[in-house]
């Protein structure tokens, strides 16, 4: 009976869709090591931030964190155009980085309303970041 | 009464400026009103910057880069959006192969 029904011009759309969706739908797995790598990293620079209150920088620190996010990023561009969205997402959290250490240079130390509003922007895009690795499907047989 | 930072705009006495008022307003509005509660987040913390400047809280500079934030964050929301929708395609393609392509059609004699 089964036979009758799956007949080869039944089966074509099947095996174009998974065709198709590899092709333009390929995506990375969940990788632990991403997860680990933001979420480790998100605390370390809401630390550093909290350190831009005071009158002194920390430079050694920020060059830690320059260091780290230069490093994930590589890490991310390595698995290749699969891996296109997260990368361009540890691009953008560098900048925004960058744009805040800037300000703090230049303007000076930051006051309660200029932390909160750094510290919540960075921590929102770690986050998504976060979450957008969550949201990857997991490897499993 | 309007909130500080529509004050802001009526100090710059030009066209120019009651029209950006009129569209800003517009902008926020949509943003919050917005379903996504990410874009919401953006709409609220914009007006936010806008009264933290008419306020003299931030610098014009500070306010310039925290609307770079908002759209670059608004950028990663979008990038997280096309992600999640790969995932549900490769949900879908490996269940496909996986129950019909493998399992149904071994079954079938």
């Amino acid at each position: 009976m089964f036979r009758k029904i799956i007949t080869p011009h039944l089966l074509l759309p099947l095996f174009l869709i998974c065709g198709c969706a590899s092709i333009f739908g390929s995506i990375t797995y969940f990788d632990p090591t991403t997860y680990k790598n933001l979420t480790d990293l998100k605390s370390e620079v809401m630390m550093l931030y909290r350190t831009f209150t005071n009158d002194s920088i920390d430079s050694a620190k920020i060059e830690l964190v320059c260091l780290k996010l230069s490093q994930i990023y590589e890490y991310e561009r390595g698995k290749g155009s699969k891996n296109i969205e997260t990368c361009k997402q540890v691009e953008i959290i560098n900048n925004i980085f960058e744009r805040h250490v800037k300000d703090r240079i230049t303007n000076g130390k930051w006051n309660p309303t200029n932390l909160q509003d750094s510290i919540q922007n960075i921590s929102d895009a770690f986050d998504i970041a976060i979450q957008t690795e969550h949201s990857k499907n997991k490897n499993e047989p | 009464m309007g909130l500080s930072w529509e004050k802001l705009f009526d100090l710059l006495k030009s066209d120019e400026a009651k029209s950006l008022k009129a569209e800003l307003l517009s902008l926020i509005n949509s943003a919050k009103s917005d379903s996504e509660a990410i874009l919401k987040r953006q709409g609220e913390k914009l007006e936010l910057y806008l009264i933290q400047l008419a306020e003299g809280q931030i610098t014009k500079e500070q306010f310039g880069g925290y609307v770079q934030d908002i759209h670059d964050l608004t950028e990663m929301h979008a990038l997280k959006m096309v992600v999640e929708s790969k995932a549900r395609a490769q949900r879908f393609t490996n269940g496909i192969a996986n129950l019909v392509l493998n399992r149904l059609l071994a079954l079938i004699p």
